[in-house]
């Protein structure tokens, strides 16, 4: 049932063989494809490179954490992902749309059906309420009938355990529910992909945990989450960790069980140094070599 | 079932309250405002006009005594002449209730059958007055009278029960008593108001009318003239053939005493409301506009404050088109909402000031109905200004990015500025006091519109005290320049002496003073010929006029050939300036004349356009010396007698005397006509000037709740220092109070120039003169008491908002 409903409509998720992160072999597949990112802002205090010449592929299927400090880059990355920054420079290919490319009306309505996005303060609409919060992604993108609306955005809140709730407004539930609803939100409109910014960031350790179960359960499902997290323990539950420093990736390794078949921190850390960026287009190296 | 985002609007408008009230209120008034005055204006003319038509109004009355009906045939065979009747007025009491008399004007029509020009219109039934019996209206024969509807209408002329069929007691100027007996009601809407001149209406025929004291002639000629549509309605047209008929009568050996050409197309007042909805329809355009900024301000405070929620629905699929659509679906519910108010309110309150209006000037206007032009107009206007206005702050809000949405980068970019920092130097203010300061300024855009609702507001209430002042002066200048107390009108010219010892047989009469009027024209340059002016021979030295000079001098006892224009002559003639040498045509001669000085004069009917020249000169000139046909009177002070009761003996006496008395005035009608036109004037000046302050308080009322909304954060934290409710209160309410007093001074600034500039414009278009400007000081310091009251109440409702947030409300606000 978990799978039929969270299953995705829009994307098949790729055939993984369970120890092979994106690689240079996989480039062309790769689900999220960024090339050569850098994002530069100009602050008070001159030029702010938040990204630096970022490489980063996810496949299908993936469940990704990306750590890092505060003002490491962490939140730009899954922005170029999500569509909600542009990169000054570089490509942002996302299940084979070139994002960078798209003008943010087109933007808007490619994110409302690729990618499911959750907030660390959830983030749900005050004036509407959970049922409505839900259906709110659905009637943007023109998905479904009114009546599949609401019978779809019912399921999702069983699914979260939140269907009891869903003539309540936001403000009356607690942090750990509200998250709840907003993850059953990003997967309104069945999107391949779903991009949490530390999702559990905002919650106790107990509902934090059952959040993190319910990601688990998407990604059996078929979907594709990228996740940035502070949690180093949370992290460790992921199949792929990208740790992320002065807006360089420095480490990106397989964790935990990958699809069911490694052991925990079974993967390789390469470090990247972020004096010497990667140049346009080219891969980190020997990541996929490491599991051949 | 409604979409979710459509649900999110609904719900947005409700659960700020405040807000959506404020701005629907907003919206509404500015809606009502220009829907009233176009209402008001579309109505009455388009009524006014459509009377007119009916009762083939009279075109040109010629004044001239005996007229016969064989003079009546000669002019109606002329072939200008469409149609000529005869009338004649005089004055008699009318007894309403045991030895209580009230005045009535009875008028005689020569036959009511084949009435011709300004037709009375027999009325079957009577709005308020069922009793009275009109069904059985039918033209009077011997003895009988009709009333005027009017007079039926207005409290106190005539006896309260009276109705067809009852006898009316009449006492004549020679103070016999006759009985009339009343066989219906008719209307004529060519004769002056009841409720103007106090004094009732009747209608009888010639041999009721003789045995009523009157005379078997007419003294006034109304002719219809034949022509094109566009000759019917000129001015020049209509004038040369009532010249031509005036010519005809003097030829005749008739003294035509004056040629009256009323606007052509146009009833009694028509020109009066014309120029009113000329001055309320920029008012109510202003209040439009002014409600256009309070929409500005709110939607630009809604689209700050829900940047993130913009953001988070563009997170989750929305593009600009259905924000834009969202927040533009707002502000359409405002506007419907807004309009639901407002046109019922346009119909009741034009309902009630035509009920009040067609009673005062007597016509009947369709009540509690709305012209489909107006409503169309209400619906535009009401669904486009707001949209319009809030197509900027919509727009802008919707393009930001999600990014900036979810940093709210939009909403946090506050920076001390030079003006926070010179606030901060200003020494011995309290902390609270200095920060409402400071906050005063932080939106400056929206401060900068907020203050512009309330200083065109202030101003416009402070202009309109002014301008009702100025009025007031030039309405007592007029009557000042009239320093007699009655002034009779005679058909013929009389020896002064002879006038003056008929008069003073009248107790009371403390002054007597006749002067000479003859009809002259004006030969321009280009050989053109003006509209007949009257040539008013009166002593320089005379102690019976106070002349308002708007240039120049008056004239001294050494003039010759002087002559004192009015300022009715500079608008017909404008090129004619102080020094000038003018050419006059009267009684086929010529002569020149230098002008002096111009005067400013109130009174008299439209198209009356005095000169003044000096008696003695001008009774020689016109071959009349020593004779004159209009005698102004004054009274003893002393409380003996009063105008009214001089009237009527002077009537009787004259009479009895010999004399044709064409008119007999009081002053006191004629403060009393003067005053109710200004008054209907100054009233909806007044009521708009009102709803312009009303929209500015809304507007400053709206503009603190935004604020509190925006500082909600702030206040929980003020709180949590330990602010009490008063501190918190006291903190907004001076805000409030300091952005009214901010824009009292503004506008105290504006309002004399705006004032000067408003009154020379109403002055211009009522009267064709410059009002005597005067500031009204009490319309300014009103105005402060006023707004620091406004800002007062509509700071405190945000205020006391703000005073109730409790800190853990305001830290899960977002």
């Amino acid at each position: 049932m978990f799978q039929r409903l969270f299953g995705s409509a829009n994307q098949q998720p790729a055939k993984n063989n369970g120890n092979t992160p994106a690689g240079k072999g996989y480039a062309g597949s790769a689900l999220i494809d960024l090339r050569g990112v850098t994002k530069s802002y100009q602050t008070d205090a001159g030029e702010f490179l938040a990204l630096k010449q970022v490489d980063l592929q996810v496949n299908a299927g993936e469940f990704v954490a990306v750590i890092g400090k505060s003002g490491s880059g962490k939140s730009t990355l899954t922005n170029m992902i999500t569509g909600i920054d542009r990169p000054t420079s570089g490509e942002v290919n996302i299940n084979g749309t070139a994002v960078h490319t798209l003008r943010e009306n087109q933007i808007a309505s490619w994110r409302g059906r690729t990618i499911g996005v959750v907030f660390q303060f959830f983030q749900l609409l005050p004036t509407l309420t959970v049922v409505e919060n839900i259906m709110l992604p659905m009637d943007f993108c023109h998905l479904y009938t009114r009546r599949e609306r609401y019978a779809r955005a019912i399921h999702l809140l069983e699914q979260v355990e939140m269907a009891e709730q869903m003539n309540k407004l936001p403000s009356a539930l607690s942090g750990g529910q509200q998250q709840r609803v907003a993850i059953a939100r990003a997967l309104a409109t069945d999107p391949p992909i779903i991009v949490a910014d530390e999702p559990t960031g905002n919650l106790d350790s107990r509902t934090a945990d059952a959040v993190f179960h319910l990601f688990e359960k998407l990604v059996e499902g078929g979907k594709t989450i990228l996740m940035v997290t502070h949690d180093e323990d949370m992290a460790k539950r992921v199949t792929r960790t990208v740790t992320i420093a002065d807006g360089a990736i420095v480490s990106d390794r397989l964790t935990g069980r990958v699809a069911g078949q490694l052991p925990i921190e079974a993967g390789f850390a390469i470090p990247v140094s972020a004096d010497e960026p990667l140049p346009h287009g080219a891969m980190k190296p020997a990541l996929g070599v490491a599991y051949a | 079932m409604l979409d979710p985002r459509w649900r999110k609007v609904l719900r947005d408008l409700s659960s700020s309250r405040t807000r959506t009230v404020l701005v629907i209120l907003s919206i509404a008034v500015g809606i009502f405002a220009v829907g009233t005055v176009q209402h008001l204006r579309t109505t009455i003319l388009q009524q006014m006009q459509a009377v007119y038509r009916q009762s083939s109004a009279a075109q040109a009355n010629i004044q001239s005594a005996d007229i016969d009906e064989e003079t009546l045939e000669v002019v109606r065979r002329m072939p200008e002449v469409a149609a000529a009747e005869g009338r004649s007025g005089i004055g008699v009491n009318v007894e309403i209730a045991p030895g209580v008399w009230k005045e009535m004007t009875i008028t005689v029509i020569d036959d009511f059958e084949k009435n011709s020009v300004s037709l009375l219109q027999p009325m079957y039934s009577l709005k308020g007055r069922p009793d009275f019996g009109a069904e059985q209206t039918r033209w009077p024969d011997k003895d009988e009278i009709v009333i005027e509807r009017g007079s039926l209408a207005a409290a106190d002329l005539l006896p309260a029960t009276l109705k067809v069929g009852d006898q009316l007691r009449i006492e004549t100027a020679d103070g016999k008593f006759r009985q009339l007996t009343v066989v219906g009601a008719v209307y004529d809407p060519n004769g002056f108001p009841a409720a103007f001149t106090g004094s009732s209406n009747g209608y009888v025929t010639p041999e009721t009318f003789e045995r009523l004291g009157g005379p078997d002639t007419f003294s006034l000629l109304q002719i219809r003239v034949n022509g094109t549509p566009a000759q019917q309605l000129s001015t020049d047209y209509i004038t040369g053939i009532a010249n031509e008929v005036g010519n005809k009568l003097e030829r005749g050996n008739f003294t035509v005493q004056e040629i009256f050409v009323p606007e052509p197309g146009e009833l009694l007042f028509q020109n009066i409301f014309d120029s009113v909805s000329l001055l309320l329809a920029p008012l109510g355009l202003l209040a439009l506009f002014l409600s256009g900024f309070l929409v500005v301000n709110t939607i630009s405070a809604l689209m700050a404050q829900q940047t993130r929620q913009i953001g988070i629905m563009k997170a989750v699929g929305a593009n600009r088109g259905q924000i834009v659509a969202m927040y533009l679906g707002a502000v359409l519910i405002y506007s419907l909402l807004a309009l639901a108010i407002a046109i019922p309110l346009t119909i009741l309150v034009t309902g009630a000031i035509l009920q009040f209006a067609g009673s005062y000037i007597n016509i009947e206007f369709p009540l509690w109905s709305l012209p489909l032009p107006v409503l169309l107009m209400q619906l535009v206007v009401g669904i486009l200004i707001p949209l319009l206005a809030a197509l900027t702050p919509v727009l802008r809000g919707a393009t930001v990015t999600v990014r900036e949405a979810i940093a709210n980068v939009a909403g946090s970019s506050l920076h001390a500025g030079r003006l926070d920092r010179l606030l901060a130097r200003i020494r011995g203010l309290s902390r609270p006091l200095q920060l409402s300061l400071r906050n005063t300024f932080r939106r400056r855009a929206r401060l900068i519109l907020t203050l512009l609702m309330l200083v065109l507001g202030g101003m416009i209430f402070m202009t309109i005290g002014s301008v009702r002042l100025s009025l007031s002066s030039l309405i007592e200048a007029g009557l000042a320049y009239s320093q007699y107390d009655v002034q009779v009108t005679f058909t013929d010219s009389y020896r002064t002496a002879k006038i003056d010892q008929a008069v003073r047989q009248v107790p009371g009469v403390t002054a007597v003073e006749t002067w000479t009027t003859s009809l002259v024209t004006r030969q321009r340059d280009d050989g053109t010929e003006s509209n007949p002016i009257t040539m008013i021979g009166l002593p320089a030295e005379s102690v019976m006029v106070q002349p308002t000079l708007g240039g120049g001098r008056w004239l001294v006892p050494e003039d010759t050939n002087g002559i004192v224009i009015s300022t009715q002559l500079i608008a017909s003639d404008p090129d004619i300036a102080v020094g000038d040498q003018i050419r006059l045509e009267f009684d086929g001669r010529e002569g020149l004349w230098t002008v002096v000085g111009v005067v400013q004069v109130l009174s008299g009917p439209p198209n009356f356009i005095p000169v003044y020249v000096n008696y003695p000169y001008f009774s020689r000139y016109t071959r009349n010396v020593m004779s004159g046909n209009i005698t102004q009177i004054k009274i003893a002070n002393d409380g003996t007698v009063t105008a009214d009761e001089v009237a009527t003996k002077l009537e009787e006496v004259l009479d009895t005397q010999g004399f044709n008395i064409a008119s007999l005035f009081t002053i006191n009608l004629i403060r009393q006509i003067s005053g109710g036109i200004f008054d209907i004037i100054v009233y909806l000046l007044s009521a708009m000037g009102v709803l312009i302050a009303i929209v500015g308080a809304l507007g400053l009322m709206g503009t603190m709740s935004t604020n509190v909304l925006e500082r909600t954060r702030e206040i929980g934290v003020m709180r949590a220092i330990g602010a009490t409710n008063g501190a918190i209160q006291r903190i907004v309410i001076v805000e409030g109070v300091f952005i009214g007093l901010i824009s009292w001074l503004i506008g105290a600034a504006f309002a004399y120039p705006i004032g000067a500039v408003i009154s020379e414009a109403v002055g211009q278009v009522l009267f064709n003169t410059s009002l005597p400007y005067t500031f009204s000081n009490t319309g300014v310091i009103t105005w402060f008491f006023i707004v620091a009251i406004l800002a007062t109440l509509a700071s405190f409702l945000p205020a006391w908002n703000a005073s109730r947030l409790t800190v853990r409300e305001v830290l899960a606000y977002e």
